[in-house]
């Protein structure tokens, strides 16, 4: 691949689309006009509270809701056992026997996790359905739980899904060339004990939301909300209600962030349906904070074993094998399909091409998980980032240079990895360059000597990451060959209305990406009009808007698929456009430009003829419509990504379009008495190929570091033994603020992606690359001091002046075993 | 001596607007505004007083309305997202910087940085980043990193131009 | 956010205050309410009647007068930072109240409330224990007065008995030569959770050794602790690196109990306790020097 460039030097390729225009979101949200889902007010609406599990595993002996029913303004109340003779279980993606397990949308017989509903209250006002919770006796009989992967695993483990027959929702053996071969090169083999990768999450602001209606002429449900996959929803609550999915009607607006969060809500929206139908009543349900941290979406937790590198004396890796224990706390709902999702990355930059991964996937008493920024990949890529930092560290190598020498090469690209992702474009090592120019990484060099002995040590960390976008669902076909689904794609109308206005609907889900502004230069370069005369339908409608399966805003994929499909819908216009002027100027459509709202003969300002006039002879006045055309002026585009299905049994083939890279490069300072960490400086550079809205990509670079820097410092989702929640609030979970985010120093290069539409590349998500470049310079302050290995995501203070006092005689768990000794 | 009361008339102006109305004593000065006024731009994203979407400016004190009751804001003056444009509806120096500076994605945390934005610089019309930073850090946003939200304030405290 | 049935009353003086919280069933006062409506949300305690003193003027006095800092109970942490009083006869106190929370929360917070809060987190426990104040109590009895060693009982209890309300603190002015420092260790980012804190107040005599020190350090028992042990081996010591070193090793944690919980753990916190109590000393006394640099 050549063709990369220094945005700075960004060359004017098209009016609208590469510049950083004013978003078109931004009024209403600077006004407090914004219409976020709890803003949603339905005529007689009652209200639902939720009453949740206070254990982590127990047995529901007896419910008693009498006294609820009888309190003050009281509508109805709904338990396990009534829906269970309501509601089928939810579809699990799992095939048996993970995909035994019932999930239903309120308890029944069992509670799993701590923050579980466990029976709904409607009423007439909010504080009525609380204080009506204080009413309902419940007995239970509390169970042992199991709150760790590894434990879930144990012959005598508590099982969650009796079912099942173990706590396994999944396993596979993934192997691609051949790591025995490889150990057998090897000058050395590095083997880990033990990494593992914390729980968290992101906590969008806004909390789960709905305001949901039946309509009983129809059979249809309205769902106000802010689920960001709409119809992934569906299809899970369409069978489990028994009613076809096109009468579940998605209306989503502004949505105050997810992060992936928001995709598992069906199991809420699933409460208020039922609600909904029994009581006649629009119901309201608003999530607040602890509800959402007990009971919304958790990040996945990730524990590898028994890790072992081969390797070179050059520092040359030549692979990699490892058992990896995925923990999906109580049911799967999305899950498994992250089983399979970190496979989009398997060598992530490096160039390896022996891998064995034996991955499980276990149930345990904690909240279930869902998408998180980096879904899936960033776990794997935190573990490769672990591994060459703790080889450079054992074989006493540079962690500059062990990575250039085993990143992939700029002039490999296209490069099909070992099973055979293709990575469509980048330059790792000049990105590598630019963070590290970016941090002065020769002046810390030089201040962490300096340092020494002071009680302050300086470590400098890299982190290497990719942002897989675009997925290819046919992967999903590796976790269950019955899955109907391959490819990918989005859809999106464009269209001129009855007076000549540019109007776009799209079936995505924005939680702040600035989709109508980015779809908006894309149809103004096409058409020829502004941006501010482009008007795109906020938010996703299926009763309005073209949608997929797989519509929303999740996966890093808007810019190749959203605006691909945008620019075909555009280009369709366009092409109406031109017939329909050419056939009322008597000319040839080829001759025909589109400038400033109007369509006119090339070079000829005399002939314009306006939108508005286009529109009039298509929908008001149409016997003037010349001869034999056919246009409509509402043109629909769906945008498919060329994607074949994955061959199953190799667990091999293209999973995702896109592969934007991030590198971030940082410098920590470390208290050594107390463990205190502070970033002193940090640096993201990222290629995200052909940039639509520069500031955006920017935005979204800084977001993802802001979010990364949390959890690797701050943010914990942590349980006891008993499955006890001990970080339900923000005031256990510490979001990081404003005083703990640094000025992000950003820097982009372009290598626009051979693959998409327009040479963009999905990067929304990032690639966690905080918490790699973070430890990674946790790293290199032990490698100053106790040599101990960091060996967890999470390093607050006191794991760090832990790690500080290891003893040289403990037990490091890291051992380096030469071949040919 | 006075008596204990489960709810009470109260009379509020907010953004210049008198407001008269029987809230119960439990009502919080968030729900009151979203519920009872509809003014559904002061937000809530958390129940414990961290994150500062329900930020609002009551008698010229910057608070979070969670943790403050209606029947407290009895005869006061309030100052909400909605007050912030200017009257001809064209946006204030602050709302207009936190655009150009891209200074919010999905928008649900702005209604309350804004308003601590111009708490903090009426105050403090110079402020450095470490004050600024100290100024928004009741306010939790999880899009941006704070980045452009503190460069959006930057470029206003050192703007000498700018009347908030 | 949604709260119990409540009811509310709103007392016109102290001394109303008083009566109502005497007379009325399940009652408690309501200040800065910053802890404790977020009690009531989370329906874990609280009250049934809220009686308001938010509004009460004579709460929220900053007086100066015979060599003492009398601050109302209802002063606000803002209140303080903003006060030429605080700043001038003992600025350690702005110095706190910028630390806590965030500028919403210090525009309705209070030193009263966050002293009868008394979670082992707070702020203002171990460094009013460090400068000596003393608090003023109120009940239907009449007024008494109680040492800051005295005040702060247990885990959020403090020695106020039913009935009782705090209505002052009484900090001693700063005396020249003397400094005092406030070094929390903060788990979660910066101030957002002091797991541990060291405070202190240093004298010095004219020769520049240590006259007097009251060493503080909360987070590890079940209320802010002296150190007498370390401040009495610092007295007449110049404070250099040798006598800090061994008065620290004086340093007793072993019938200490610290709370062992997702913050922190016990162990950590007890290490960290001699750490951040002699980073205060040492931090008192450069302050306490800048007298003889004058």
């Amino acid at each position: 691949m050549s063709g990369t460039t220094v945005t700075t030097q960004q060359t004017a390729r098209t009016q609208w689309s590469g510049q950083s225009i004013p978003r078109k979101e931004d009024e209403r949200l600077v006004k407090g006009q914004g219409r976020f889902a709890d803003d949603i007010r339905r005529h007689n609406e009652a209200y639902v509270y939720l009453l949740r599990s206070p254990y982590g595993h127990a047995r529901i002996r007896r419910v008693d809701v009498r006294a609820a029913q009888e309190a003050p303004g009281v509508i109805m109340t709904l338990t396990g056992d009534e829906v269970r003779e309501i509601q089928k279980p939810f579809m699990e993606i799992a095939p048996p026997p993970g995909g035994y397990i019932e999930d239903y949308c309120l308890a029944v017989d069992k509670v799993r996790f701590m923050g579980e509903p466990v029976v709904a209250i409607l009423a007439e006002t909010a504080e009525q359905a609380r204080d009506a919770a204080d009413l309902v006796d419940i007995e239970y009989e509390p169970l042992d739980a199991v709150v760790t992967g590894e434990d879930a695993l144990k012959d005598t483990a508590p099982l969650l899904h009796g079912k099942v027959g173990s706590n396994v929702v999944w396993h596979g053996l993934y192997d691609w060339g051949s790591v025995e071969e490889a150990k057998r090169q090897a000058d050395k083999i590095v083997k880990i004990d033990r990494l593992h990768f914390h729980r968290f999450t992101s906590t969008p602001i806004e909390c789960n939301a709905a305001v949901v209606e039946y309509y009983p002429g129809s059979g249809e449900y309205t769902f106000w909300c802010n689920n960001t996959m709409p119809q992934f929803a569906a299809m899970f609550m369409g069978p489990a209600l028994g009613i076809p999915t096109d009468r579940l009607h998605f209306v989503t607006q502004d949505i105050g962030g997810s992060f992936g969060n928001k995709i598992t809500t069906y199991v809420y929206l699933t409460i208020c349906a039922i609600l909904a139908k029994k009581s006649g009543r629009p119901v309201h349900w608003t999530e607040y904070r602890t509800d959402h941290i007990l009971g919304g979406s958790h990040g996945n937790e990730r524990t590898f074993l028994d890790i072992e590198v081969p390797v070179l004396n050059d520092g040359t890796i030549l692979g990699l094998s490892a058992r990896a224990i995925d923990d999906c706390g109580a049911y799967p709902r999305y899950e498994p399909l992250g089983s399979v999702i970190w496979s989009q990355v398997v060598p992530g930059v490096y160039r390896f091409r022996n891998v064995r991964i034996d991955y499980t996937q276990v149930v345990t008493n904690k909240c279930p998980v869902g998408p998180n920024r980096g879904y899936s990949r960033l776990q794997h890529m935190w573990m490769l980032e672990r591994v060459i930092d703790i080889v450079a560290h054992e074989l006493n190598l540079d962690p500059v240079e062990i990575r250039k020498k085993n990143y992939i090469k700029p002039d490999e690209m296209p490069y099909e990895t070992p099973n055979g992702c293709v990575y469509d474009s980048g330059d790792y090592p000049r990105c590598l360059d630019m963070a590290l120019k970016l941090i002065n990484y020769d002046y810390w060099r030089q201040r962490q000597a300096e340092v020494r002995g002071t009680g302050k040590l300086i470590g400098i960390g890299i982190g290497s990451t990719l942002d897989s976008g675009t997925n290819n669902f046919g992967q999903a076909r590796i976790i269950n060959p019955e899955l109907p689904f391959s490819g990918n794609g989005e859809v999106a109308n464009v269209k001129l209305d009855l007076y000549g206005e540019v109007v776009v609907t799209i079936g995505t889900t924005p939680q702040g990406q600035g989709h109508e502004t980015t779809a908006a230069q894309v149809v103004s370069d096409i058409l020829g009009v502004s941006p501010d005369r482009v008007r795109v339908l906020i938010g996703h409608d299926n009763a309005r808007n073209v949608y997929t399966g797989f519509s929303g805003t999740y996966a890093s994929q808007f810019a190749v698929t959203g605006l691909g499909a945008v620019q075909g819908a555009a280009q369709k216009l366009k092409r109406e456009i031109q017939q329909l002027a050419a056939g009322m100027m008597g000319s040839d459509p080829e001759e025909i430009e589109l400038v400033d709202g109007t369509a006119r003969v090339v070079g000829r300002p005399d002939t314009a003829i306006p939108f508005i006039g286009l529109a009039n002879v298509v929908f008001a006045n149409n016997a003037t419509m010349p001869e034999g055309l056919d246009v409509s002026l509402n043109c629909t585009y769906t945008y498919r990504p060329p994607f074949k299905v994955p061959d199953v049994e190799r667990k091999f083939g293209n999973l995702t379009l896109t592969y934007a890279t991030q590198i971030h490069a940082c410098v920590v300072e470390v208290d050594e008495a107390t463990g205190e960490t502070k970033i002193l400086d940090y640096a993201a550079v990222d290629d995200s190929g052909r940039l639509i809205h520069p500031q955006i990509v920017e935005g979204q670079v800084h977001g993802a570091a802001g979010l990364g820097i949390g959890a690797a410092l701050y943010e914990t989702l942590e349980y006891d033994a008993e499955g006890q929640m001990l970080t339900p609030n923000f005031y256990a979970y510490k979001a990081v603020t404003a005083l703990d985010v640094p000025m992000i120093k950003t820097a982009a290069i372009e290598s626009p992606s051979p693959f998409s539409p327009n040479g963009a590349k999905g990067m929304g998500e990032g690639g966690g690359a905080p918490l790699h470049a973070i430890c990674s310079a946790l790293q290199d302050v032990m490698r100053q001091t106790s040599r101990a290995i960091v060996h967890d995501s999470f390093n607050p203070s006191e794991r760090v002046y832990r790690l500080l006092r290891q003893q040289p005689s403990a037990r490091r768990g890291v051992e380096v075993i030469s071949n040919r000794s | 001596m006075s008596e204990p009361v489960k709810s009470q008339t109260i009379r509020v102006v907010v953004n210049g607007r008198e407001y008269t109305r029987t809230v119960e004593a439990r009502t919080l000065l968030v729900r009151f505004i979203r519920e009872e006024l509809n003014l559904t731009g002061t937000h809530f994203g958390c129940d414990t007083g961290h994150c500062g979407s329900c930020t609002v400016i009551v008698n010229g004190r910057l608070i979070k309305s969670c943790m403050m009751l209606a029947i407290q804001a009895d005869g006061m003056s309030i100052e909400t997202v909605e007050g912030l444009a200017n009257p001809d509806g064209s946006l204030s120096p602050i709302q207009d910087a936190f655009s150009a500076h891209h200074a919010l994605q999905c928008g649900f945390c702005t209604p309350g940085m804004m308003l601590a934005t111009k708490y903090l610089l009426e105050h403090n019309p110079h402020p450095t980043e470490e004050e600024i930073r100290r100024g928004i850090k009741g306010n939790l946003c999880r899009c941006t990193g704070y980045v452009n939200i503190v460069k959006a304030i930057q470029s206003l405290a050192n703007n000498e131009e700018v009347t908030l | 956010m949604l709260l119990p049935e409540l009811e509310y009353v709103r007392p016109s003086s102290v001394t109303e205050a008083v009566g109502l919280l005497n007379s009325l069933p399940d009652a408690g006062l309501l200040a800065g309410g910053q802890s404790l409506i977020n009690v009531l949300k989370m329906r874990i305690g609280g009250y049934r009647t809220l009686i308001d003193i938010s509004g009460l003027a004579e709460l929220a006095v900053i007086d100066h007068a015979q060599g003492h800092l009398r601050i109302g109970a209802g002063v606000t942490y803002d209140q303080l930072i903003h006060s030429a009083a605080v700043s001038l006869y003992r600025p350690i106190l702005s110095e706190v109240a910028a630390r806590i929370a965030d500028q919403q929360v210090r525009n309705r917070g209070t030193i009263g409330g966050n002293c009868c809060y008394n979670d082992p987190t707070c702020h203002f426990p171990p460094i009013l224990s460090a400068v000596g104040a003393s608090f003023e109590i109120l009940g239907t009895e009449g007024r008494r007065t109680v040492s800051a060693d005295e005040f702060f009982v247990s885990y959020y209890q403090t020695a106020l008995n039913p009935g009782e309300m705090l209505v002052a603190i009484e900090v001693p002015e700063a005396r020249p030569r003397s400094g005092d420092a406030f070094v929390p260790l903060s788990v979660g980012g910066t101030d957002v959770l002091n797991v541990v804190t060291g405070a202190a107040s240093v004298l010095l005599a004219e020769d520049g050794s240590i006259r007097d020190a009251r060493i503080v350090v909360s987070g590890v028992a079940e209320r802010p602790l002296r150190i007498a042990a370390v401040e009495q081996a610092l007295l007449g010591t110049r404070g250099d690196g040798d006598a800090l070193d061994a008065a620290f090793r004086l340093w007793d944690g072993n019938q200490l109990t610290p709370p062992d919980d997702v913050h922190a753990s016990g162990e950590y916190r007890l290490a960290m306790a001699p750490v951040f109590a002699r980073r205060a000393v040492e931090e008192a006394l450069v302050k306490a020097r800048r007298d003889f640099d004058e």
